[in-house]
């Protein structure tokens, strides 16, 4: 899973222009599956570009299209990522939070059975525990520092620290917002059912936040209840970013798109769910 | 009161737990499997989910996060290297039980150079691999498989 979100992402931030060029060298070759899904998203990743650039700029999309299509590779990745950051601004979230949900909506994840995993979600789970370690460590170490209510007051994405978004709050909230849209997107290609899907996720967020200290070590009172109270609001900020990008319209709205592009499909080599599952 | 040999422990699905391997007599880290009173000790597919007798001292090991706080509470110096040696472990390939072994490993010993932790992982797993194999030469030999 971490190496199709960072493939996805690339493909779309990084590679896009090289990858329509590669795309349009392989069209009459054969082209895998997979290629097309990256060049699916990544076109899905241009419209809305060219849209949000377009509405920045006061320019109509047809001219924006034409400057983009006659313009460098390089400022080509450029104008991607000025119409994502737009994209972000108005949703209020990082742009690659977005990216990720748009690439998990085409990644081909394979989906665990009842409540089993994957190799795949496993590793995702265990880089976004290093990631919460990480963030309860910059805001144990600076407890104390904030006045009341100060969390209530930003997201959790636009949470600065010395004026600059966390780094490291926005991957969470990235990678949690790819596993999410990744399984959203099997659960209506029917390769997980609905319910499935749900507790699936909710199995994934309580991995990615709940501590497990080894059996015979504890913490110090004064972490344990400091994590009691902030560990909880880390989550609850972190999903309630996630949840709002992932369920948002505009990702709904894409997502069909998609839909018709890449017609949904049961995977070959799904894990189906048997009716003994829960 | 000592618990009988049939006795199983019962874990929350999907924790890492210490455990004494029968065939090798080593300690492992192994992984919960949805039932709950099972484990898996090695990554591939077609492992075997061995039962969690309580006799073999099962206990919960931790995860990357617990490790990751217990730093952040009692040795804050040790969660940035801490850190760096678990995401080039997520990256470096390995599967999920043995990669986790070198965070542990490394947790445990406070040694976070990657080519150690990793060393030591692959030996266990290599044990586990070793004692699987003895185990299944016996069954062979002795019919138990036609």
């Amino acid at each position: 899973m971490e190496s199709a979100r960072r493939d996805a992402t690339e493909a779309i931030l990084s590679r896009f222009g090289a990858s329509l060029a590669k795309a349009e060298q392989m069209a009459s070759a054969k082209t895998s599956d997979s290629w097309l899904k990256k060049v699916t998203a990544a076109r899905m990743a241009l419209e809305y570009a060219v849209l949000a650039t377009a509405r920045e700029k006061g320019a109509a999309t047809e001219v924006v299209a034409g400057a983009l299509k006659g313009a460098s590779i390089k400022h080509q990745a450029a104008m991607i990522k000025e119409g994502a950051a737009a994209m972000g601004r108005a949703y209020r979230v990082e742009p690659e939070v977005l990216v990720n949900v748009f690439a998990g909506k085409i990644a081909d994840v394979t989906m665990p059975k009842g409540l089993g995993s994957t190799p795949e979600i496993d590793k995702m789970v265990d880089t976004c525990r290093s990631l919460v370690t990480s963030i309860v460590q910059q805001e144990y170490a600076s407890r104390g520092k904030f006045t009341a209510g100060s969390y209530d007051k930003d997201s959790f994405i636009a949470l600065k620290s010395d004026g600059v978004v966390s780094p490291v709050k926005c991957e969470l909230a990235a990678r949690v917002a790819f596993m999410e849209s990744a399984i959203d997107s099997a659960s209506k290609a029917g390769a997980i059912t609905e319910s499935n899907a749900g507790m699936l996720k909710e199995r994934i967020e309580a991995q990615v936040f709940q501590p497990r200290p080894p059996q015979s070590l504890k913490f110090s009172k004064e972490f344990t209840a400091f994590f009691e109270n902030r560990g909880k609001g880390i989550r609850i900020e972190a999903m309630k970013e996630v949840r709002g990008i992932t369920q948002s319209q505009t990702v709904q709205d894409i997502s069909a798109k998609l839909k018709l592009v890449v017609p949904a499909r049961v995977p070959a080599d799904h894990r189906a769910q048997s009716s003994l599952e829960r | 009161m000592n618990p009988s040999v049939s006795d199983l422990q019962h874990f929350e699905p999907g924790v890492f737990i210490l455990i004494n391997d029968v065939m090798t007599g080593i300690r492992k880290l192994a992984r919960v499997t949805e039932t709950g009173n099972a484990y898996l000790d090695l990554d591939a597919d077609d492992c075997t989910p061995l039962p969690i007798y309580a006799t073999l001292k099962p206990e919960e090991a931790g995860n990357i996060l617990g490790w990751g706080l217990y730093f952040v509470d009692q040795e804050p110096q040790h969660v940035a290297p801490f850190r760096t040696l678990c995401e080039r472990l997520i990256d470096s390939g390995e599967g999920v039980i043995t990669y986790n072994r070198a965070a542990h490993w490394a947790f445990t010993n406070r040694d976070f150079d990657f080519d150690r932790a990793m060393a030591e992982a692959k030996a266990q797993t290599a044990k586990v691999v070793a004692g699987r194999a003895d185990m299944d030469a016996m069954i062979k030999r002795a019919g138990g498989v036609s």
